[in-house]
């Protein structure tokens, strides 16, 4: 009871300085379901890939000559460099899938729509930015992998020619396209993820979580149901993140971070990482051309569906033509995604 | 509020209409693959090794002896028994190529895709065995040999051959490079393979003949063979692949079935 007095005294001093009763804003009980907790997940995630990026960068050299060695360095020199590094590795893939299935979650019970259009937008940015995160980590460990992966993004900075210059290697000549990589990686991409994440949140926020889709009548808002303070809301985050950070350290523990040797310039023997495998099957079908516009397309669809999907409908099964073309464009690239990974690597580059 | 979902509605056929579109999107690439495979193009070709040896490690004698080209060095062609065995020493690459039956062997290497093939045939004329420098400008179909033009030198250092009368052994010793090729260490080459099983005369084109559609690389001194090997014949696992579909695919079911796909009168709960 004293430590309780305690405790209370102890946060009515800090809640007086930090407006910490803010934070107990009431939220849908929906919102703590798993369905609408994985946006959270997912920073929760990002903020795993940060605190060990931080470790990480102490250790790595972003220079072709040394970045191999020096990540070969972390794998077998650094005390506890394995683990971290392959946390960091897992905890990549966790957050590319939370996030699309945060963004698949969205769409269906069409929490893009008036008013939080704009939220939706921020959010294609931050998946867009997510993916850059996952390309330029790739290349960072400089191996066969991650050549291959610069090569083709040279080829389609040729492609589109002055837009693509800041991707080339001539850009700064003086500089290898590594390290320019590698600048975006731990600056710019970091830096335009905390402004949007500040954003989405902050909008999430003003708008509230979005209503249960069939709890909504054409043109009026139904009552949420009960609601909970939002710290009930964070502490289901934060469980549901402990659970993905366990599941990953177990898989760091079990299988390690690959790494490759050197990379020998001139041959493509290696397929792409799992989230840009069905483009290895478009560049397999239609060639290397259509690459850009290939990978461009996902994002067009989905920066234009909350001007398209206008309507006040929410609920999923009255929204049939959209969500069965949306569904039919996963399936496309699953399709995709599974027909590349049980195919041989092939060249691409050089025509 | 009832549930408008019932038996027949259009509804319950979008699992049908999801996995007839995964059906189709799988079909057709698996169609156009196929047909692409069937090409034998060279981003296909088989990895071959010229392990980087010392001058004396290699007699250019018409015989391949034990320990005389390295193990990383040798491609065989398991069906026919063809070998090819290869090194270099910066400054010439050694060849030798053993044909289990009497016929005519060659070796190509192209710079220059575009422009074609430079090729070194061996066959017979005038009664004995001969090794001539030959061009290709078509490299698909039946290969139609021409002479080259009069004025390049030849990369042709040394030849000799040995055989039975029911095999040949050819051992080269060519130029790096050459005004025909330029084979750089570190740098991949397209190369072709070509034998006839029967016909030991100089051919005048491939027609009825194998041919193998290769991708040699001379080591640099810094490459570790093994390591190169194992790099070329690295194949990406599917499992990371598959095991992160499943989870999407599981993710979205579930999604599909919270909120899509409801029993009738009561609304499911959200987990």
């Amino acid at each position: 009871m004293r430590t309780l007095g305690l405790w209370k005294r102890f946060w009515s001093i800090l809640d007086e300085r930090l407006g910490l009763e803010a934070l107990r804003y009431e939220v849908p009980e929906h919102g703590n379901t798993l369905a609408y907790t994985l946006g959270g997940i997912t920073l929760f995630g990002f903020v795993i890939l940060i605190l060990t990026g931080i470790i990480l960068t102490q250790f790595y050299h972003p220079h072709p000559a040394e970045a191999n060695g020096s990540v070969r360095a972390i794998m077998t020199e650094v005390p506890l460099g394995s683990f971290i590094r392959s946390v960091h590795f897992w905890t990549a893939h966790a957050v590319v899938v939370s996030v699309v299935l945060h963004a698949t979650r969205v769409f269906i019970t069409a929490a893009y729509k008036r008013p939080r259009e704009f939220n939706w937008l921020v959010g294609v940015a931050l998946l867009a930015i997510t993916i850059g995160f996952f390309f330029t980590g790739t290349v960072l460990k400089w191996d066969q992998e991650s050549f291959e992966a610069l090569e083709h993004n040279i080829e389609i900075s040729n492609f589109l020619g002055v837009f693509g210059y800041f991707f080339s290697p001539g850009f700064a000549a003086s500089v290898p396209l590594l390290t320019r990589l590698y600048s975006v990686h731990v600056s710019l991409l970091p830096l335009l993820l905390a402004f949007l994440l500040l954003a989405h949140v902050f909008y999430i926020r003003y708008f509230g979580i979005s209503p249960l889709p069939w709890r909504t009548k054409a043109g009026t808002e139904w009552p949420e149901g009960p609601k909970q303070p939002f710290s009930n809301h964070a502490k289901k985050i934060a469980a549901y993140g402990m659970v993905v950070l366990a599941i990953v350290a177990v898989l760091a523990f079990a299988f390690p971070a690959p790494l490759g040797p050197e990379p020998i310039e001139g041959i493509e023997v290696t397929k792409p990482p799992w989230p840009f495998l069905w483009l290895f099957a478009i560049e397999n079908i239609f060639g290397i051309q259509w690459l850009f516009p290939a990978s461009l397309t996902p994002f067009l669809v989905l920066v234009v569906l909350p001007f398209v999907d206008r309507g006040d409908e929410r609920d999923p099964r009255r929204r049939k033509a959209f969500v069965t073309l949306f569904l039919l464009g996963l399936a496309v690239l699953f399709a995709l995604t599974l027909l590349a990974a049980l195919t041989a690597s092939r060249g691409h580059l050089g025509g | 509020m009832t549930d408008p979902i019932a038996k027949g509605t259009p509804s319950r056929c979008l699992p049908l209409l999801c996995l007839g579109a995964l059906l189709g999107t799988v079909a057709f690439p698996v169609v156009a693959g196929h047909e692409g495979a069937t090409s034998g193009s060279f981003g296909m070709g088989e990895f071959v090794m010229a392990p980087l040896e010392g001058k004396q490690g290699v007699t250019v004698d018409g015989k391949v002896t034990s320990g005389e080209y390295g193990p990383y060095g040798r491609w065989m062609d398991e069906d026919t028994g063809f070998t090819g065995n290869f090194a270099h020493d910066n400054d010439s690459l050694f060849v030798a190529l053993s044909n289990p039956k009497p016929g005519w062997v060659a070796l190509g290497f192209s710079s220059d895709l575009d422009v074609g093939m430079e090729f070194i045939v061996v066959g017979e004329s005038g009664g004995r065995l001969q090794a001539v420098e030959r061009v290709v400008s078509n490299l698909s179909g039946d290969l139609a040999f021409a002479a080259p033009p009069a004025s390049d030198a030849s990369p042709l250092e040394t030849f000799n051959e040995s055989g039975t009368g029911k095999n040949i052994t050819v051992e080269l010793r060519l130029s790096l490079r050459s005004s025909l090729w330029s084979l750089e260490p570190g740098n991949i080459t397209p190369a072709i393979v070509a034998f006839n099983d029967t016909s030991l005369a100089l051919p005048t084109n491939t027609a009825g003949s194998e041919l193998h559609y290769l991708r040699f690389y001379p080591l640099r001194a810094q490459d570790d063979p093994g390591e190169v090997k194992r790099l070329f014949a690295m194949d990406t696992s599917p499992v990371p692949a598959l095991v992160a579909m499943a989870l999407l695919a599981t993710g979205v079911a579930f999604f599909l079935r919270a909120f899509l796909w409801r029993r009738d009168g009561k609304e499911s709960r959200v987990r």
